[in-house]
């Protein structure tokens, strides 16, 4: 019998669905419906859905639809369980309004084809034992008067087949409704539908139930529920479970599985051990639906589907609209009920003793029928034992225990919650947690700060491995730069300003009309005449060719004072007129019409005082290759301490031609030395780049400059290029100039 | 001829260090067209010889650079001076000017 569903016990007046809020999973609760199977074995009454709920009736027809789409028709066919609950998953709207009376709806019509089609046939019901007890004294009248002469027949006929007792079910149910309609919350009464059923059905529910509910597992447990007798109950398991969620600390467990729901209920019907069955059809059907989405607790579907079969069941008897699409087979079985198939009753009561609270607040509240203040805000715990209140003949306790059941499951851990924590409160408690948070937090504290120091350390320790690794690259590289014979001079200008007094001598000197007079010399003596430096700076309204374009003798001379200032000073060895050893060595800028002439052995003596060993050779920084190639100037490179080779070419030449004749030239003064040339071992140093002269006259200047800037171990020589702020190379020119008269980098210039 | 041998002066100071030597050395002197081949004792300065060769090329002393091994001979150099030996060239090169076409 099943009372399973009880939704408002206590509290018709003031029930509020607080759990019943209109959310999505709510729906899962809504609707239960009663059924007469074909075969009138049994059927199950049901309360009135929670019509409380706040739901438009727009929403109520769509969450019927949805749910008569899901409803399973393969349980329809089941026509062995007449009675059938079928559990909306969508929450009744039963709109009614507060105090408003259930609406009579035109339930019959769009009953017959749930019926028909969708209704799953979770649960045979036999519960109905005693149904005798419940009425609600004055709720039927008003029922009775909404009901159709459709649904008196139905019921009339459901009671000749089931048993006498049905009549009293009806009634109760009626009056359930009644007082759920008028207070919006509707107790539903299952008693009918045990009583039809007979208790062999429960079986399958048990077995259901002792899987623990499964969601999927649905169809299986009503054919279960056919084929097992009663007797059979096999869940002793499932008594466990529910045990273990009648235990207080279990009620959490009960929220991720549906038995302890349904063991709620159990306890409270105990003749209709079945309601847990029904509770289990519901969760079984619901997990299609939300169950699990609406509460947490499987207590919560059952709830819906309770109350919606019981509306369902009064819909079908007083012709009701408020039937929801889904419908679940009720079945008054409850999982605790399963577990003691023999007694159930007794077994339910002895749980349910063991709840003492449920059992204290259902009787007298469900009796007196008053509504109970907590239940308006909290979940009722419907503590109302079924089976106490079917023998007391309290239908609404019974009724209000499956609504309270899932509101209990909420309450009960949150009852449980505050337990917990007003122990944690409680000042020993909180003594010796302090203490031991203390404790806690200090060794938190020394933790972190080791962590810290660690940390610190660690830091400190990378910091310095980074440091002594940046200061060994940097080391490396100055060492590098070093053997290069680079220096970081970038910041300087490579063209310092010549000082006034300079200025003045080179106008000076400029200033003359001879071309042949002799201004100065170069390193080797010979002489640079006015004509010569007319190329390096012309002067106007003279012959000097205003282009500009710079002679071999201005360019031979300014290697020459480089490779002279290179030249170090306190060598012993004996200047000749072919040189002598030294770090920058120069050949003159007719080196390449030799070349084309006879080729590169045609310079194979030209190097015979710049070193007389292969140390001598590989010690030399710079070889200057001036380049004339008939109207330009460029500059080759070759640097046998680096191995390297550079082209400056201020028209941006990549002097491939040059770089050639510069191995052969390398070849040959290896082949001095009887050493191997390996080209491998010789690296353009493309890195080099002469700047880009931005006119078609300075190219002598720019290779000249070039020259001294490699000599002075820059690395770039880009700054020559400055095309902005250059009259031409004007500056350079004169500074070249100022160099030579000076007699080379000595004095105010220095290299 | 015989002037300039038995009238150098350098004649004695050289001959112990250079007995070998012959007072005369040939020197071939090129301008890569022509070749010229001049006789001219270690001691005598070989400016004489650079303007003989530019007189007898047409060409203006300052125009021609004399390189012997690549160094610029100057006209006060001597053959004893920048080490030549019997049978050495001496290049002629015109002067360069560039300044990029």
């Amino acid at each position: 019998m099943e009372d399973v569903m009880d939704i408002d016990g206590p509290s018709y007046d003031n029930y509020t669905p607080s759990w019943y809020i209109p959310n999505a999973d709510n729906d899962i609760r809504a609707n239960i419906g009663l059924y007469s199977n074909n075969n009138n074995t049994t059927t199950t009454t049901f309360a009135p859905s929670q019509s409380a709920t706040k739901r438009s009736y727009s929403e109520y027809s769509a969450d019927r639809d949805n749910i008569t789409t899901r409803l399973n028709p393969a349980f329809s066919r089941n026509s062995v369980f007449s009675p059938l609950l079928i559990f909306s998953q969508t929450p009744p709207k039963r709109t009614p309004p507060k105090g408003g009376r259930p609406q009579p709806r035109s339930i019959l019509k769009k009953r017959v084809p749930f019926h028909t089609q969708a209704i799953p046939a979770i649960e045979p019901q036999e519960e109905a034992r005693d149904p005798s007890a419940r009425t609600v004294s004055g709720m039927i009248t008003t029922i009775y008067t909404t009901a159709t002469s459709y649904f008196s027949a139905l019921w009339g006929y459901i009671t000749n087949t089931i048993t006498g007792g049905q009549e009293q079910q009806n009634e109760d149910i009626r009056a359930i409704e009644s007082n759920s309609s008028g207070t919006k919350r509707r107790a539903v009464s299952s008693p009918s539908a045990a009583i039809s059923s007979p208790p062999t059905l429960t079986t399958a529910q048990q077995q259901v139930t002792s899987p623990s509910g499964m969601p999927g597992s649905f169809p299986q447990t009503q054919t279960a529920q056919l084929e097992t007798p009663p007797s059979s109950r096999p869940s002793s398991s499932g008594s466990d479970q529910e045990k273990k969620h009648d235990s207080p600390t279990e009620d959490d467990s009960s929220k991720t599985s549906h038995p302890p729901q349904e063991q709620d209920d159990a306890p409270s019907n105990p003749p209709t051990h079945h309601s847990a069955t029904d509770s289990y059809g519901a969760a079984q059907v619901m997990p299609q639906t939300k169950q699990s989405a609406t509460d947490g607790h499987g207590a919560t579907p059952v709830m819906s589907q309770t109350q919606q079969s019981a509306t369902d069941g009064h819909g079908a008897t007083h012709n009701y609209p408020r039937i929801r699409n889904k419908y679940a087979c009720i079945t008054p079985s409850s999982p605790l009920d399963s577990a003691q198939p023999s007694e159930p009753v007794d077994f339910v009561l002895g749980q349910m003793q063991k709840k003492k609270s449920r059992k204290s607040r259902l009787p007298p509240e469900a009796r007196k029928w008053k509504p109970r203040p907590y239940f308006s805000t909290q979940k009722a715990e419907s503590s109302s034992t079924p089976a106490e209140n079917n023998q007391n003949g309290d239908p609404p306790r019974s009724i209000t225990e499956a609504a309270v059941r899932n509101k209990l499951k909420d309450l009960i851990v949150d009852e449980r919650v505050k337990k917990v924590q007003v122990a944690i409160d409680s000042p020993a408690r909180r003594e010796l947690s302090s203490s031991w948070n203390d404790r806690k937090k200090l060794k938190e504290t020394q933790r972190r700060e080791k962590e810290a120091e660690e940390a610190a350390q660690q830091w400190a320790r990378d910091e310095e491995e980074a440091r002594q690794v940046a200061e060994a690259e940097d080391l490396a590289r100055q060492i590098e730069d070093a053997e290069k014979g680079y220096e970081s001079e970038e910041a300087e200008p490579i063209i310092p300003t010549l000082s006034k007094a300079w200025q003045a001598r080179v106008d000076e000197e400029m200033s003359t009309k001879d071309h042949r007079k002799r201004i100065a010399t170069d390193a080797s003596g010979t002489d640079l005449t006015r004509h010569d430096f007319g190329t390096l700076i012309p002067q106007a309204g003279s012959r000097d060719n205003p282009s500009g374009w710079l002679n071999d003798e201005i360019v031979n001379a300014w290697f020459g004072r480089i490779v002279a200032a290179k030249r170090d000073p306190n060598s012993k060895v004996k200047v000749t007129r072919r040189g002598a050893p030294s770090s920058h060595q120069a050949h003159s800028s007719m080196w390449y019409n030799t070349y084309k002439n006879s080729g590169i052995s045609g310079m194979k003596g030209w190097s015979r005082n710049w070193y007389q060993t292969s140390d001598q050779f590989f010690a030399t920084e710079k070889v200057y290759f001036p380049i004339n190639t008939g109207a330009h100037w460029t500059l080759l490179v070759v640097s046998p301490r680096t191995r390297s080779i550079e082209y400056l070419d201020s028209l941006g030449g990549n002097g491939g031609h040059f770089v050639r004749i510069a191995r052969e030239w390398i070849q040959m003064e290896l082949a001095k030395f009887k050493l191997d040339y390996v080209e491998d071992e010789w690296r353009y140093a493309l890195e080099f780049k002469s700047g880009l002269q931005c006119n078609s006259n300075d190219c002598g200047a720019f290779t000249c400059l070039n020259g001294m800037a490699s000599a002075q171990g820059r690395k770039g020589y880009e700054a020559l290029g400055d095309c902005e702020k250059e009259l031409g190379m004007g500056d350079g020119r004169r500074f070249m100039a100022a160099v030579l008269m000076n007699g080379g980098f000595q004095g105010e210039f220095l290299l | 001829m015989a002037s300039p041998n038995s009238g150098s002066d350098n004649g004695a100071a050289d001959q112990p260090t250079e007995p070998q030597q012959s007072e005369h050395l040939n020197i071939k002197v090129t301008d890569n067209n022509n070749e010229v081949f001049f006789k001219i004792k270690r001691t005598t300065q070989l400016k004489k010889l650079m303007d003989a060769f530019c007189e007898r090329q047409g060409k203006a002393p300052q125009q021609c650079r004399f390189l012997f091994d690549g160094q610029r001979v100057n006209p006060p150099d001597t053959p004893d001076t920048l080490d030549m030996a019997d049978g050495d060239t001496l290049e002629v090169h015109q002067e360069q000017i560039g300044g990029a076409c």
